[in-house]
């Protein structure tokens, strides 16, 4: 009996350790309970106390001078230290300190080794990736740096410094994501940088409408097609100034021996992941004689997806002949944008279109020979092999042909095989930086000629490039390494089975577009088009309409600005759109039938000054609207089910609006009558007073809401974001806060004797859940206030703002 | 008698439990319940409610503390990750799981002794 008793509890508390200790208890996605919930080991460990930051010594091995490293109130790190190397060795230990996790799933979800961590939950991702070659680049990107020994030094100083910072930690010290989902964090390498430089290559350049654009043109036919989105905005106010001059020759483009536009079966299933778009940026920079001080200023605004970690870092970097102040990102050394004691610069994407798809022929039923100019050619295969938690690895064939990896194939024959063509696969191996170096030698530039001779070699993501020095010059260079076209070129999937269809080559990259010291005084970007019809090379993308012209033209409108004026601009809700779509729709609605509801919107309407203010309600029946018009008018490009296609652009349809209301397209196939702008207008109305009526008729339901806007953590975790913000916005307005994504650094530098920096990023300088800089200044972003950034000319320069200080010796 | 033997084990649980802690694995809080019922000579019921004190009292008290120093910064996440009302839910949770891991372990061990004895 006293046996029996003895060996029931036994089991009952065998059981209890078994169950507190199984990984994924039950089925369900979570961590190892005991673990996780001891107070010793599990996530109580990176609840941080207020005193947690301690000045001090750290006992590690890897730079060649003693290194200090200051942290001011926000936490931003000021590294002091005796060479490049050991700055970027402490930028390293200092990301991995703050940042660890995120840089570990940055790697993995581009890297696709998702799967490895999560199991068969991440294999889609895993498949993906490395069927887009995304390792096969960065392996590439690894090698060119190899080749080029400052970027290698540096590269393999800042592993060095993350790796010194892993090899210290003990498991109840590990990031709290790591002990969520129940791993180990690896060490860092080269490649997980260069998985980082691809990572943003996949987000900012990584977008094609090829295939949805060659749905489209089945549907509608070439001259339709041609009438619907014409690629030219004649209202547009491109990056570089029309008028400037283009002082070099062009390179001569042979004439294309066959253009074909392959309309074959495309598959349905196949969509591409594509980046979010409105992921834009605003930069500008003015001249002394603009601004109210009478020195230059600089102002940065990159708008990406806003996550918990945020994307960026702030530090300064400071050795012998380097000393600059700005953002990083964890997972690379140095700073991408910022300033110094002389120079300021600032990057926004350019939108050009610098990937495309080919219709591969196949030869074989085995499909490892392809038709090349009537030859068959064999495909190189490089196994991809995909570790997957709990099972067995999965390993993925992916076929590379002379256009790039077979992206997606179809075993059944019965969808065209695409291949992918994108200049972040290239390589350039010629010794050179074409990414690290640029960085580093904008950090150190004194002049436009350094700036100048930076980005000459920076090849992708293409960038614009703003820039503005104290002695007085400002310039912004679209830079990057752009494919040759021929026109209409790559618009729409090519014919695989001919080389004739490939790029002919690349645009020098002196020939970039570019301007130096306008005579308007300022340089500004928004993601809109590079240049008017007069550059003199074709190209094609996916450009801003609205933000640029409206930045343009108010830099245009007077000058005397101050910084605060920079910070309203910064933050304004005002979209060009809402002020060229209201009066337009607004004059063709047929308002003789309105019921009382369909009047008080109208009246708000006309009333609204077109700011996406977070608290009004004039934004809900103005989107709604306009989804309605284009829904109704460009019925002939309907999207059938799983099959994307492209609509014609917001610009496109205003100005038909505006200029053709008479015009077939907008007669809706579907119904009797023959609508012209007017009637569809009018119908779109009540249709969308329709679809919003329930939030029109609730008083606490305005813009925000609509809008939605939240800062989730990098996984989606709940509790782990920011909830919902009351705050305005509007993706066509320079304050382009989206749901999801929105203004990720906002920096204003004057370039006067001493250098006058504000900035701030919604988020914190620590990545961990459980730190008050996780989060901290959030509040203030959304205020649209800045903080004055401290950039010290030495560790012992401002004493005030020391929160401690670390020394590596 | 019962109070006062429940009392001691309290208290080893607490001390040793906190000892352990830092240095093994969450696990070692059985260990210590069944260990100290042992050598206590714990009866097996007040071994039951001792451990469970004790084991409330190291994890609930080591995470309270941390947690007062975070003024409740992450419990008050992972509440919300966890789909939890109120931070307090999570510090609830954490005392509980040691209790259960101590009353259990400390039952065992004072079964054991009377089974073998």
């Amino acid at each position: 009996m006293k046996i029996l008793k003895f060996l029931s509890a036994l089991v009952i508390t065998g059981a209890l350790l078994f169950v507190l200790g199984m990984e994924k208890p039950f089925g369900v996605q979570l961590p190892p309970i005991g673990g996780f919930f001891s107070p010793f080991s599990g996530f109580w460990q990176n609840a941080e106390s207020a005193g947690a930051y301690k000045s001090g010594a750290l006992n590690i091995e890897g730079t060649t001078a003693p290194v200090k490293v200051i942290f001011d109130r926000r936490m931003v790190p000021h590294i002091f230290a005796q060479s490049a190397e050991d700055a970027v060795f402490a930028q390293g230990y200092i990301h991995a300190r703050f940042r660890l996790w995120q840089m570990d799933i940055s790697a993995r979800a581009t890297g696709g080794t998702v799967a490895e961590v999560v199991g068969e939950s991440g294999l889609n991702n895993d498949k993906e990736q490395r069927r887009k070659g995304m390792v096969f680049a960065a392996e590439k990107t690894v090698k060119n740096w190899q080749n080029a020994p400052f970027e290698w030094g540096l590269i393999q100083a800042y592993t060095n410094g993350v790796n010194a910072y892993i090899d210290q930690l003990s498991p109840k010290d590990y990031p709290l994501e790591f002990k969520l989902l129940n791993y180990r964090p690896e060490h860092w390498t080269p490649l997980k940088s260069a998985l980082f430089f691809k990572k943003m290559s996949e987000t900012l350049c990584g977008r094609s409408d090829d295939i949805a654009a060659t749905r489209a043109l089945r549907k509608v036919g070439k001259p339709l097609y041609d009438f619907l989105f014409p690629e030219y905005n004649p209202q547009q106010s491109p990056v570089i100034p029309i008028g400037t001059p283009w002082d070099f020759t062009p390179v001569e483009i042979p004439p294309a021996p066959e253009n074909k536009v392959m309309i074959g079966n495309l598959s349905p299933d196949f969509n591409p992941a594509q980046p979010l778009p409105f992921m834009g940026s605003n930069n500008w920079a003015l001249s002394g004689a603009k601004t109210a001080s009478g020195y230059p200023v600089l102002c940065s605004d990159p708008h990406l997806q806003l996550t918990l970690p945020s994307v960026w870092f702030e530090v300064q970097l400071n050795a012998p002949g380097l000393n600059a102040y700005g953002v990083s990102f964890p997972s690379l050394p140095g700073i991408l944008i910022g300033f110094n004691d002389h120079v300021a610069w600032a990057e926004t994407n350019v939108e050009q279109d610098v990937l495309d798809w080919y219709a591969i022929t196949w030869v074989n039923e085995e499909k490892t020979k392809y038709l090349l100019d009537n030859k068959p050619v064999n495909v190189e295969i490089r196994e991809e092999t995909i570790l997957v938690r709990g099972q067995e690895p999965v390993v993925e064939k992916v076929k590379y042909t002379v256009w790039g990896p077979v992206v997606t194939e179809f075993p059944d024959n019965s969808h065209t095989d695409l291949a992918m063509r994108w200049v972040a696969h290239d390589a350039q191996n010629d010794g050179v930086s074409h990414d690290i170096g640029t960085f580093f030698n904008l950090m150190r530039a004194t002049n436009y000629e350094d700036y100048s001779k930076a980005l000459s070699t920076y090849d992708n993501p293409a960038q614009n490039f703003a820039f503005a020095a104290r002695d007085g010059d400002i310039a912004l260079k679209v830079n990057g390494r752009f494919p040759l076209r021929r026109p209409g070129q790559g618009k729409f999937v090519q014919d695989g089975s001919i080389s004739g269809s490939a790029w002919p080559g690349f645009i020098p990259m002196d020939q970039v577009p570019q301007v130096k010291n306008p005579e308007r005084g300022f340089v500004a970007s928004s993601n809109q088009r590079s240049t008017g019809l007069d550059y003199p090379y074709y190209y094609f993308g996916y450009f801003d309409d609205y933000r640029g012209r409206y930045i343009n033209r108010t830099l245009s409108s007077r000058s005397g600005f101050t910084l605060e004026d920079m910070a309203a601009l910064q933050n304004d809700d005002y979209s060009l759109k809402a002020e060229e779509g209201v009066p337009l729709l607004v004059s063709l609605l047929d308002n003789s039938k309105l019921s009382p509801g369909e009047q008080s919107m109208l009246d708000t309407l006309k009333a609204w000054d077109f700011r996406f203010t977070a608290d009004i309600k004039a934004p809900l029946i103005f989107e709604e609207w306009m989804r309605q018009v284009a829904l109704l008018a460009f019925d002939e490009v309907e999207e059938t089910a799983g099959e994307p296609i492209i609509l014609p652009e917001t610009w496109r349809m205003i100005d038909l609006l505006a200029h053709q209301p008479q015009d077939t397209i907008f007669d809706n196939r579907s119904t009797p009558e023959t609508e012209d702008a007017g009637m569809i207008v009018s119908k779109a109305f009540h249709q969308a007073a329709a679809t919003i009526s329930d939030h029109w008729a609730d008083p606490a339901y305005t813009w925000k809401d609509a809008k939605g806007t939240e800062i989730r953590h990098l996984a989606r975790l709940p509790g782990m974001g920011s909830g919902l913000m009351p705050i305005g916005g509007y993706r066509d307005a320079p304050n382009a806060l989206s749901r999801t994504a929105g203004p990720s650094w906002r920096m204003i530098v004057e370039l006067g004797p001493q250098v006058k920096a504000r900035g701030i990023y919604p988020g914190g300088q620590s990545g961990n859940p459980g730190s008050r800089y996780y989060d901290n200044m959030i509040g203030e972003w959304s205020k649209g206030k800045y903080q004055d950034l401290i950039f010290m000319k030495s560790p012992d320069d401002d004493p005030q703002s020391v929160l401690f200080t670390l020394e590596i010796n | 008698m019962m109070i006062r033997s429940l009392l001691w084990l309290s208290a080893t649980v607490l001390v040793a439990g906190l000892i352990l802690g830092f240095v093994l694995p969450w696990w070692i809080l059985a260990l210590v319940g069944a260990a100290g019922a042992w050598l206590l000579k714990t009866p097996p019921s007040a071994a039951w409610i001792g451990g469970f004190v004790g084991g409330a009292l190291v994890w609930g008290g080591l995470a309270f503390w941390i947690d007062n120093g975070n003024s409740g910064i992450l419990s008050g996440r992972i509440a919300g990750l966890a789909g939890a009302e109120s931070r307090y839910a999570i510090l609830l949770a954490t005392a509980v799981f040691g209790a259960l891991l101590a009353s259990f372990g400390a039952l065992t061990g004072s079964l054991a002794r009377r089974a073998i004895a």
